[in-house]
């Protein structure tokens, strides 16, 4: 579903990707680990093209995030096919971003009027169906700045979802929250990932990911160091991933 | 004191009151949608726009805040004529107050632009929304929720700058003032009861923009 | 080109004007801020009904126009038999005005510095003055700096309106330049650019004393007021 190939990034002069190979097939659960600063977030923010990248490809179900190829030069998309691939690969965000004016219903259901052209009971009643599952229904008209921020990200989860995405991205969703908060929103992403979401998550959250993840990738310095099943935390190769874990033991 | 009120001469001529209370609310209603216009449409093109109209906003903005109204209605109703042009006094008075409060409308606006969270547009975007959209549905409106108090001051001002439209000789309030004056004798009465009036008028705006507040709160 | 030579012979009557407008908003600034101190001190510290009354004037004098002020000043004073030249009946009515809106600011300049920072200043051993002085009265003034710069470039503005009572300022001087000559669009545009050159930069200090005070993470009492 997402296929990455030899992809380069840098801002400015400094490299953030440096040549990263990777395919996500449809519906499994890819999770990207590493240190902060590896360039992790950007591989996700480059999938959903809210980073323009240099070199090498992103492609989901086949299709080029953000360029179009024109006699083998490559050229932006217009705005409209950007827009369109955006919202079928939805991103989740660490600080939750959820539209602070609007409630937890109207967060949901504002995209798919505006992006997927729904009328607005329709689409109201589809984002009710969503809130439901993420187990918010009874928080639908509470605003942003009255949900816990457990209850932010299930929002923002569904909100997601609302676009029917062909992929979701997940970016540190848990680590603004406390640990039960957490698990509220890891009991979601696993139920999705059960269900055959194809997803990327970049986390910090090692059993979860060794629970969810088919295939996980250790990023560090803007390469993969490490890639390969669940069981690559338990017997890690590489000194850098075996210290990156201690870390994370230790934190 | 020896005064003795009269306030008989007032009261006939409350029709003319009437229609000077009309004439100042038209020029305020008039003038804000207007200036409401212009300063959001300035303050995005100054948020989005390439240097060349970020400076010629700046330029407009400086050239609003640092001379009265009056000037402004002078150079349209005096100065246009000049180059053939002849407004009426309504709308010489209308387009100058509307252009000097849409400079600090445009400062406001920006502001308020400056206040929303910029993590909210990337959302919109990872969602697949259009700039317009993500402009009309994310940002103004948080944008303008933020600025209301602000706006609120800045039209209670543009209001009772409305009496300053009289040195063109439109017919609002301060200008009937003059004449009943100077028509009857009887100044103390008319000026405890005219400026009850505009007290009333900018109390009374002031209170149902504090409504719209109160109603669109999310906080 | 015969015109534009006009307007520069029209300048030592037009810059007068000028003087007469920057006279006034200069005595209404300066004495609208030792009364507007004044009062504003009374206000926060005064009693109840001292404060309810100055309230009720501060509101009233920012909810009526500036022209029906100025009105009230040119045609009350004389039926109460004091008599002052039109220069100095506009001057006590910018005055009055400048006083009340110096006091807001006064008032919340002082409200605006916690009263802990006090007890703390007490509690360290400094006496009451010396804990005003050095703790209190800098604070309130850096709060109030900007609101008081930019209260500063509305007075020089608003003194324009009493143009409309007959004050030979430079509105008036202008207007009556413009009916003899039928120069509008060159005057208008001489006393635009000369009112921009002198609030510019008030406008502009203003702002610095505003970032100023936003890069120490304090918040100024100013509003965007007109």
């Amino acid at each position: 579903m997402i296929e990455i190939t030899a992809l380069k990034k840098s801002y400015d002069a400094r490299t953030i990707i440096d040549g990263i190979t990777l395919s996500v097939p449809k519906g499994t659960v890819c999770g990207v680990l590493g240190p902060s600063g590896s360039g992790k977030s950007t591989l996700l923010r480059c999938v959903n093209f809210l980073e323009p990248y240099e070199g090498g490809e992103i492609r989901v179900d086949g299709e080029l995030v953000g360029y179009e190829l024109d006699n083998g030069r490559r050229a932006l998309k217009p705005r409209r096919e950007i827009a369109r691939m955006r919202s079928e690969c939805c991103m989740v965000f660490q600080q939750f971003n959820l539209f602070s004016h609007m409630a937890a219903l109207d967060n949901v259901a504002i995209a798919l009027v505006k992006v997927r052209g729904l009328k607005a009971p329709e689409a109201r009643e589809k984002a009710e169906a969503l809130l439901a599952k993420v187990g918010l229904s009874n928080r639908k008209d509470a605003y942003p700045a009255f949900l816990s921020g457990g209850e932010q990200q299930r929002v923002a989860i569904a909100r997601a979802l609302a676009m029917q995405p062909k992929v979701l991205l997940l970016d540190e969703v848990t680590s603004a929250l406390d640990p039960e908060r957490a698990a509220e929103v890891l009991d979601v992403i696993a139920t999705l990932g059960r269900e055959g979401m194809t997803m990327m998550m970049v986390t910090h959250q090692v059993h979860f990911a060794r629970e969810v993840c088919r295939h996980m990738v250790f990023l560090d310095e803007g390469r993969i160091v490490e890639d390969g099943g669940p069981d690559m935390l338990a017997r890690p190769k590489t000194q850098r991933l075996r210290s990156f874990l201690r870390h994370l033991r230790l934190a | 004191m020896g005064y003795h009120f009269h306030f008989a001469p007032i009261w006939s001529a409350i029709p003319d009151i009437w229609s000077a209370v009309g004439v100042a609310a038209l020029v305020a209603l008039t003038i804000i949608p207007l200036a409401f216009g212009i300063g959001t449409a300035a303050a995005l093109a100054a948020e989005y726009g390439g240097r060349r109209t970020k400076l010629a906003i700046a330029i407009y903005v400086e050239a609003m805040r640092n001379s009265p109204s009056l000037v402004k209605m002078y150079f349209i109703f005096l100065g246009l004529p000049s180059l053939g042009l002849f407004p009426s006094p309504f709308w010489s008075g209308v387009i100058a107050l509307a252009l000097h409060n849409g400079g600090y409308v445009t400062e406001i606006v920006r502001g308020g632009l400056a206040a929303v969270n910029r993590t909210e547009v990337q959302a919109a975007a990872s969602l697949g929304f259009s700039w317009f959209d993500t402009q009309r549905t994310i940002v103004l409106p948080q944008a303008l929720r933020f600025s209301l108090p602000s706006l609120t001051n800045v039209w209670v001002e543009m209001i009772k700058d409305t009496s300053l439209t009289s040195a063109l000789a439109v017919k609002e309030l301060f200008y009937l003032m003059t004449a009943l004056v100077s028509s009857t004798l009887r100044s103390f009465e008319i000026l405890i009861v005219f400026a009850a009036i505009y007290f009333a008028m900018t109390t009374l705006f002031a209170i149902a923009m504090k409504i719209v507040e109160l109603r669109t709160r999310w906080k | 080109m015969d015109r534009s030579i006009s307007v520069i012979q029209l300048l030592p009557l037009l810059l007068k004007g000028f003087g007469i407008t920057l006279l006034l908003a200069a005595v209404a600034i300066g004495l609208g801020a030792v009364f507007g101190t004044l009062l504003g001190s009374l206000y926060a510290w005064g009693g109840r009904v001292v404060r309810a009354v100055l309230f009720m004037l501060v509101t009233i004098v920012r909810g009526v126009p500036l022209v029906v002020q100025v009105f009230a000043v040119f045609f009350m004073l004389p039926a109460y038999g004091i008599k002052f030249s039109a220069v100095s009946s506009a001057g006590i009515a910018l005055t009055l005005f400048a006083s009340f809106t110096i006091m807001e600011i006064v008032r919340g300049g002082i409200e605006v510095v916690p009263k802990a920072q006090m007890q703390a200043a007490l509690s360290l051993g400094f006496s009451y003055h010396e804990a005003m002085r050095t703790i209190v009265l800098p604070q309130a003034l850096r709060s109030m700096m900007p609101s008081l710069v930019n209260q500063g470039v509305f007075m020089v503005k608003a003194t324009s309106v009493v143009s409309l009572f007959g004050v030979t300022e430079f509105m008036y001087v202008s207007k009556e330049q413009i009916e003899r000559t039928l120069m509008g669009f060159e005057i208008m545009a001489f006393v635009w650019i000369a009112y921009t050159i002198v609030c510019y930069p008030l406008t502009a200090l203003g702002r610095r004393f505003e970032e100023h005070l936003k890069g120490r993470g304090q918040t100024s009492l100013a509003g965007a007021g007109a």
